[in-house]
């Protein structure tokens, strides 16, 4: 008999790495949902042409690289980071806006690190800085959430694909674009507004925060306790993240609340759900330790009020995750956990002396 | 009694399975033909055989033994005739082959003689320990430590006795089944071990899936202290660190040992083979096993003898060999697979798995970690099981080291939860032992890094030393040789002045000629009465010669009195003095030896010219030969003397005895020689006579002397 | 007047902080080994002599004088090259052929005590004293003191001297790396005990 001969464990568990990034694109779907109902098919749009262009990329890299195609490609990370971008990009963005930040996020901010499990920073996000910094006229072309009946799928495609060849459509584009709530709100603090003014704006008559809005960012709320709940992500890192961010907006409330927007105002608006529970998850760009996380977490919350509030930028929760990335080694050469039979943690790299 | 129970961190749930072995009762597992007893079945100095090939053994014979304390010793576990005592692979990851004892069963199954005690509370420790050691217990739980070392402690220091019964591996019910079926006897065991450590109290933890088990025991231990405990069922609380943790609240620090915090724990399967060596007095040769996994039909727990092949027990358990995919020794967390069937149990095998190819398939590739931390999540130790795969993966092993990598108790844990199923503890295991022979090959630099450093400072030394006695050598030959230039001249300048010696004499002989033969011109010219300026001129040529010959021979005497002029090679050192007594006898001979001829020749001339002095003469004559021969005599004394002296004298420049004749054979051929000068003066004294005409008288006088000098001569 | 007093401010700081910089370095100084030590530790300390060197400190002192590679010691291999790269802070380049290969077994002298005339030219060769004899008295090697590094197979007149494998114990077995990311596909996965982890037997008594 030809036996097998293979080291312990002989059983293993359910766990998939493939399968847990299917888990994390499932959830996706309430915010994305949230996000076609309010600003049309915009977005899911930028998702397929984003998660084509990554496969691509990946492919290509992962040739170049001399690595297993097929097998790689499997572990789905990939389509993660393109729609993770996909539903951070305006929804009518030109085609090209997607295909140049995934191929910038998978070639330059995955594989030129090593691949899957060695970047420093989330690819999505350093896509999404990317194209903010080169191309901010388009980054900052929303729509108003005036539903997805303000224009058809077809139409959509011709508007994405023609933005920048055609005047036409570059002149509905323009037509059509209205300022995020964040953005209204930074504007016209600017404009020596005050906050309550500024909530009698149309775009914040949502019920609990910016219309539209606040339903995507409770879609990936959602979504995001799926899975924290499947335990494909640690609570400690969004739980710290929106924690911090509420207490700091409480905080600045109460000190002048004619110049700072409310908790709630924070915690539903923007990017603040999705980069809470999808993208400072991440494991790869993520700590490690348990207290590492809640630093991490908490360090997060604070820079994204930071910037909201005294920054350039409205929405600063990419530049927030790209910051505490950089962070993340020293928060792990600090936060050793106590291992078992030892009196304290023991924190560094350990060189030996000789 | 509720005994607290406290939380252990991180585990995991694998499906258990363990209903799969359950089903039927322990069995007796059928005697096979042949059987191979491992030596080395435990953690400690190992044991050598004291029976020999072809020897029949009973059933419980002592057939391997030492006297180390840390040996476990090795029973022959059935009676039969020892077939080979060599070299056999054994169940151990590495398959290198150990040195076993084979055994051909002759099925009789006949026991040695075996006796236990009644009161086992009437003997002392350490005879209960004795005995513990020479029935061979080891830790039957996996370590394989010998018990009767672990159970060597000091009164008053065990606080909790804990037996460990969780048994938290999927699969193996080989201590459910022992608890269910043997507690009385379990109990038994405990108390015998409870009375040599005295504990505080004793605790059994077994998991809350084993409930026939606890109730089992809860009866057998309903009058007794010992108190059951139910844990939650998570894997790994079994091992022994967990455990403690679980059932004390107390750590076992890094490095340690759980009697550093008053604790010791034993398996079950170790005190029910207490309990049978003390109260039954049969040393360890069985165990439980259990026979497992989907590619056998009869499947359950069956009691194994040691050393029973692999083989024999799948066919045991009715292994379907198209099924079969992998055979595990141990269980699915923490066993090792096995390439062949033919290899032996050993005292440590508590489970056999025989799985098929959908049970347990093939490893998958490994994939990158995505840092998920799901293996930190469940890691009993606490550790970080993705850091401690980037360093091991990386060679890194300080960093390895100071992340705690020597904690990790290689459960498999994180392995069992990656989700990019890579091999984590493989990766431990790879980097532990790779720093562990860093760390002898480190030691084994620095030892030789010692020896070469001793060896140079030793090659210096005994240069040094050299050196130095060099020197002194040099000092002491530059001392002897001063000492020697003070009394005579080194040889160098004793071969010049024999060279000098030679020229003189030459000069000396020539002068004389020269001054002679003027005198005899001289002589003939006055003869021949030549005119006065003519005979003016010949005198002063004599005179001139004869000054020139008397200064040659005022040179050469001189020239003799320095030392070295005509010592013999023999006498270079020591004998100055002597020499110069020699030397001063010597020209005293060559002197009067002149004078003699001289008076010789005038003799010669007066009688030839008949002259009225001949008488005077002829006394002269006598006078100076009685001179000469004295001298001569003493000259001879001398040097018999002397010749005497350097034959006893050991000097460098001496050659070997051999070479240098004796005393009395060198003066005897001084005497013959000067004799043989004698005799050869006196015939030509005679012939000249003859020749000439002379007297009667005179030949008479001559032949008479050559007679003398002939008879001396002998 | 503002010149003179920005003078004398950045004098009177750079007095402070030169004052503290030096107490600091007195006061505070690490004892270190100096580099040739540091060096030399981390050679195997076998005194071949393939390096090219009499020995591991020249070589060590060759090093630390920048005039030889860091990639000459064979004994030492690459796990060496890798901590003189990390130590000195250069790159780890591979290992100069020309002066050895890097064995996989650790070897060890073994003197064919029937040929041996008791000359006594190995034990002078052998640079840690690894050989126990006198003249004219039988010569051995002490196996846990040879470092294998043959210096004294060449002196023997007789040629007596082998380099045999050191005999693998389970207690000197160490389990090898596992293979790696994505390497082998699952259908490459044996299925005979030919597999990854298994190490051939060796079996010297």
């Amino acid at each position: 008999m030809a036996l097998i001969n293979a080291s312990s464990p002989h059983i293993a568990g359910k766990n998939d790495t493939g399968q847990m990034m299917l888990q994390v694109l499932l959830a996706t779907l309430p915010g994305l949902l949230a996000l076609t109902l309010y600003f049309g098919w915009g977005s899911l749009i930028n998702c397929l042409i984003a998660a084509i262009v990554a496969i691509g990329c990946e492919s290509l890299a992962l040739r170049l690289r001399k690595r297993p195609v097929i097998f790689f490609i499997n572990d789905n990370s990939a389509i993660v980071t393109a729609v993770l971008l996909g539903l951070a990009l305006p929804p009518l963005s030109p085609w090209w806006l997607p295909v140049i930040g995934t191929a910038f996020a998978i070639l330059v901010g995955k594989h030129l690190y090593g691949g899957l499990g060695n970047n420093i920073f989330n690819p999505a996000m350093l896509g999404y800085a990317f194209l903010l910094i080169s191309f901010p006229v388009q980054m900052t072309a929303w729509l108003p959430a005036d539903g997805i009946m303000q224009m058809s799928f077809i139409e959509t495609l011709t508007l994405i694909f023609n933005n920048h060849l055609d005047p036409a459509s570059v002149a509905i584009v323009d037509g059509l674009s209205g300022a995020t709530p964040l953005d209204t709100l930074k504007t016209d603090l600017g404009l020596s507004k005050t906050v309550p003014m500024i909530y009698e704006l149309p775009v914040f008559q949502g019920f609990l925060a910016g219309k539209g809005w606040e339903w995507v960012n409770i879609g990936f709320l959602i979504g995001g306790l799926y899975l924290v709940y499947q335990g494909i992500i640690h609570w400690q890192i969004p739980l710290a993240l929106l924690l911090t961010l509420a207490t700091w907006a409480f905080l600045f409330m109460g000190y002048d609340s004619d110049r700072y927007g409310s908790p709630i105002f924070h915690l539903l608006s923007g990017g603040t759900m999705l980069g809470a529970f999808f993208i400072a998850t991440d494991p790869v760009t993520a700590a490690t330790s348990a207290i590492g996380r809640w630093i991490y977490g908490a360090f997060i919350g604070l820079t994204i009020w930071i910037i909201r509030s005294f920054g350039g930028y409205p929405d600063a929760v990419a530049f927030a995750i790209l910051l505490m990335n950089l962070a993340v080694p020293t928060i792990d050469y600090y936060t050793q956990p106590r291992s078992y039979g030892h009196k304290e943690a023991k924190f560094g790299r350990g060189k030996r002396e000789r | 009694m509720r005994h607290r129970v406290w939380h252990l961190r991180g585990g995991i749930h694998p499906p258990e399975k363990k209903s799969l072995s359950l089903s039927l009762p322990l069995r007796t597992a059928s005697l096979p033909e042949q059987l191979i007893v491992p030596l080395q079945q435990h953690i400690g100095a190992p044991v050598s055989p004291c029976v020999a090939v072809g020897e029949r053994v009973l059933k419980g014979q002592l057939i391997a033994s030492s006297d180390k304390a840390t040996s476990a010793l090795v029973h022959a576990p059935s009676s039969g005739t020892i077939n080979e005592i060599g070299m056999h692979p054994v169940i151990h990851p590495s398959l290198i082959e150990q040195p076993c004892i084979h055994i051909d069963c002759d099925g009789k199954d006949e026991w040695i003689d075996h006796s236990g005690v009644d009161n086992y509370a009437a003997l002392d420790t350490q005879t209960l320990l004795s005995r513990i050691r020479e029935a061979g217990i080891i830790g039957m739980g996996g370590a394989g430590f010998p018990s009767s070392i672990k159970l060597n402690a000091r009164h008053n220091q065990i606080e909790t006795l804990i037996i460990n019964g969780a048994e938290c591996e999927p699969y193996i019910t080989a201590d459910d089944i022992l608890m269910q079926e043997r507690a009385v006897e379990i109990i038994e065991g405990i108390k015998v071990i409870g009375h040599i450590l005295q504990p505080k109290e004793i605790l059994i933890g077994i998991e809350d899936n084993k409930l026939l088990a606890v109730a089992a025991l809860e009866r057998a231990s309903a009058e007794t202290t010992i108190d059951i405990v139910k844990i939650p069922t998570k894997y790994p609380s079994g091992g022994e660190k967990q455990l403690i943790k679980i059932l004390t609240g107390k750590e076992v620090p890094t490095g340690g040992l759980p009697l550093q915090v008053g604790v010791i724990v034993h398996n079950i399967g170790t005190v029910y083979s207490i309990y049978k060596a003390i109260i039954q007095g049969k040393p360890c040769i069985s165990r439980i096993t259990t026979l497992t996994g989907e590619a056998m039909n009869n499947r359950g727990n069956v009691k194994a003898l040691i050393g029973t092949p692999v083989r024999h027990l799948l066919k045991e358990g009715g292994v379907q060999e198209s099924q079969l995919f992998r055979i595990v020794a141990g269980g699915p967390m923490m066993g090792f697979t096995l390439p062949s069937a033919d290899l032996p149990i050993s005292k440590t095998t508590n489970c056999l798995i025989a799985a098929t190819r959908s049970e347990m398939p093939p490893p998958p590739p490994e994939q990158t970690c995505i840092r998920c931390g799901q293996c930190a999540d469940i890691c009993p130790v606490t550790l970080l099981p993705q850091q401690l795969y980037f360093f091991s993966k990386a060679q890194e092993f300080d960093k390895a080291e100071q992340h705690n990598i020597f904690d990790c108790i290689e459960c498999g844990a994180c392995s069992y939860v990656c989700p990019s199923h890579i091999p984590l503890v493989q990766y431990y295991r790879y980097a532990k032992g790779t720093i562990k022979q860093l760390r002898v090959k480190e030691e084994k630099a620095e030892a030789s890094r010692q020896r070469f450093e001793n060896r140079q400072a030793r090659l210096e030394q005994e240069a040094v030393e050299k050196e130095a006695k060099r020197k002194a050598r040099a000092k002491a030959a530059a001392e002897k040789a001063a000492q020697k230039t003070s009394a005579e001249p080194s040889p160098q300048s004793a071969q010049q002045s024999e060279d000098e010696l030679a020229r003189l004499k030459t000069a000396a002989a020539s002068t004389a000629k020269l001054s002679i033969e003027a005198k005899k011109a001289l002589s003939q010219a006055e003869k021949k009465e030549e005119n006065s300026d003519k005979l003016e001129q010949l005198r002063q040529k004599v005179a001139l010669f004869q000054a020139n010959s008397d200064k040659a021979k005022e040179a050469l005497k001189a020239a003799r009195q320095k030392p070295p002029a005509n010592t013999p090679p023999s006498s270079k050192v020591g004998e100055p003095k002597e020499d110069k007594a020699i030397l001063e006898l010597r020209e005293k001979a060559a002197s009067t030896q002149d004078a003699l001829k001289q008076a010789k020749k005038a003799l010669l001339a007066a009688k030839t010219s008949h002259t009225n002095d001949l008488e005077a003469i002829e006394i002269q004559v006598n006078q100076a030969k009685k001179e000469a021969g004295a001298i001569k005599a003493q000259l001879r004394e001398a040097l018999i003397a002397q010749k005497e002296i350097p034959l006893q004298q050991d000097t460098p420049a001496q050659p070997t005895s051999d070479t240098v004749p004796s005393s009395t054979e060198a003066s005897d051929k001084v005497t013959a020689a000067l004799a043989r000068n004698e005799r050869r003066k006196a015939q030509k004294a005679l012939d000249l006579a003859l020749a000439e005409n002379k007297s009667e008288h005179k030949i008479a006088t001559l032949r008479k002397a050559i007679d003398d000098a002939g008879s001396e001569s002998q | 007047m503002e010149v003179v007093v920005a003078i004398l401010a950045i004098l009177i700081l750079a007095l402070i902080f030169g004052g503290v910089l030096g107490f600091a370095a007195v006061r505070f100084k690490v004892d270190e080994n100096s580099l040739v030590e540091q060096i030399n530790n981390i050679l195997p300390q076998t005194q071949c002599g393939q390096c090219g060197y009499p020995g591991c400190r020249p070589y060590a002192e060759a090093i630390a004088g920048e005039e030889a590679e860091i990639n000459r010691c064979p004994p030492g291999g690459e796990a060496t090259i890798q901590e003189l790269a990390d130590l000195l802070g250069v790159e780890a380049i591979p290992l100069d052929a020309e002066h050895g290969e890097e064995k996989d077994t650790p070897l060890v002298a073994y003197i064919r005590e029937d040929e041996c005339i008791g000359c006594t030219k190995c034990i002078q060769a052998c640079p840690v004293d690894a050989i126990l004899g006198a003249a004219k008295k039988m010569h051995t090697v002490i196996v846990s003191e040879c470092t294998g590094c043959d210096l004294c197979v060449e002196p023997c007149p007789v040629d007596c001297i082998d380099m045999i494998p050191v005999a693998q114990t389970p207690q000197t077995w160490v389990w090898k790396k596992p293979r790696g990311t994505g390497d082998i596909s699952i259908e490459q996965i044996p299925t005979s005990p030919t597999a990854t982890n298994k190490i051939p037997v060796s079996n010297v008594l």
